[in-house]
């Protein structure tokens, strides 16, 4: 009567690992077929599209980040100038003032 | 049913589900893996295709965007610099007024008749001057002729023009055929300077 039980019990067993390897089948099956989508998604004009739109969209901001930049970089420049004005002016006056 | 025969039993289930939840970990990660390389190949597939298109968009919002910045700095550049030339001019216009006494006046316009009878190299010049220069210079042509002499070693002689021109200071220089010009002008040594002195300028105004 315990042998049995113990026979039952190990075919039980043999039927859990069998059913998860089914199951890897059909796991590794569904992802094979996803990665076929993908792939074939891929080079769709659709996504291509999408992909390009989505690069458009960078260099657009990267190109207002430029911009910017220049306009940090000129307002610098004035401030920075500002309190030089004198010994440039006076750099001119003294060129046009310099007579061979 | 024994105690040891329901240990027994009990252990048989648990190694059947350990052996079942290894394997299924394992497909799960293998299907993670076919799904990140096709991932993987999918996006080098479309780079491949978009690769060449996507330069061109860079280049041309970015290149735009370049360009737009180039602009901004030569503008300020070329504004402050503006400023300083007028600010430089109406301070040679205040020179030449006399309202400014850091130049000596008289001096400079010795020195630029000089210059320009060492240039022309004539015997005899037309000096134009503007109209309150020619007022304040007419005695003093002479004294001009005179300098001349001891600088250049041999006789100018120097005729003051009836006609005037609207400089705010300085001289143009005629010889007696009108075939030689030499204008000495304030704004125009100014005007001549601009491009020369834009590097001296971004020194001064924008390094350090």
């Amino acid at each position: 009567m315990e042998l049995r039980t113990l026979f039952e019990e190990e075919r039980k067993a043999i039927r859990i690992v069998e059913e998860a390897k089914k199951e890897v089948e059909k796991i590794l099956s569904e992802a094979r077929k996803k990665a076929k989508r993908i792939l074939s998604e891929a080079t769709k004009r659709e996504s291509i599209t999408a992909i390009l739109k989505s690069e458009e969209e960078k260099a657009r901001k990267e190109a207002e980040e430029i911009v910017e930049e220049a306009k940090r970089k000129s307002e610098e420049m004035r401030e920075r100038a500002k309190g030089r004005y004198e010994d440039a002016i006076r750099m001119v006056i003294e060129e046009v003032l310099r007579i061979e | 049913m024994s105690k040891e025969m329901e240990l027994m039993l009990a252990e048989i289930r648990r190694r059947a589900e350990e052996e079942a939840k290894k394997i299924l970990s394992k497909a799960k990660k293998e299907a993670e893996e076919i799904i990140a390389r096709a991932e993987e190949e999918a996006k080098r597939a479309q780079m491949t295709v978009v690769k060449p298109e996507v330069s061109i968009i860079r280049k041309r919002v970015t290149g735009a965007a370049s360009l737009r910045a180039r602009e901004i700095i030569m503008r300020t550049r070329e504004e402050i610099f503006s400023k300083i030339f007028e600010a430089a001019k109406e301070r040679l216009s205040k020179i030449a007024r006399g309202e400014d006494q850091s130049h000596d006046y008289r001096e400079i316009m010795m020195e630029l008749v000089e210059e320009a009878a060492r240039k022309m190299n004539e015997k005899e010049l037309i000096v134009v001057m503007n109209e309150r220069d020619r007022k304040a210079f007419k005695g003093k042509i002479r004294e001009m002729e005179r300098r001349l002499k001891k600088s250049l070693g041999y006789d100018v002689k120097l005729r003051l023009s009836d006609e005037t021109h609207d400089d705010i200071g300085g001289v143009i220089i005629y010889n007696v055929d009108k075939t030689k010009t030499f204008y000495n002008t304030l704004s125009g040594r100014l005007l001549k300077l601009h491009e020369r002195l834009r590097y001296k300028l971004n020194k001064i105004l924008f390094e350090g």
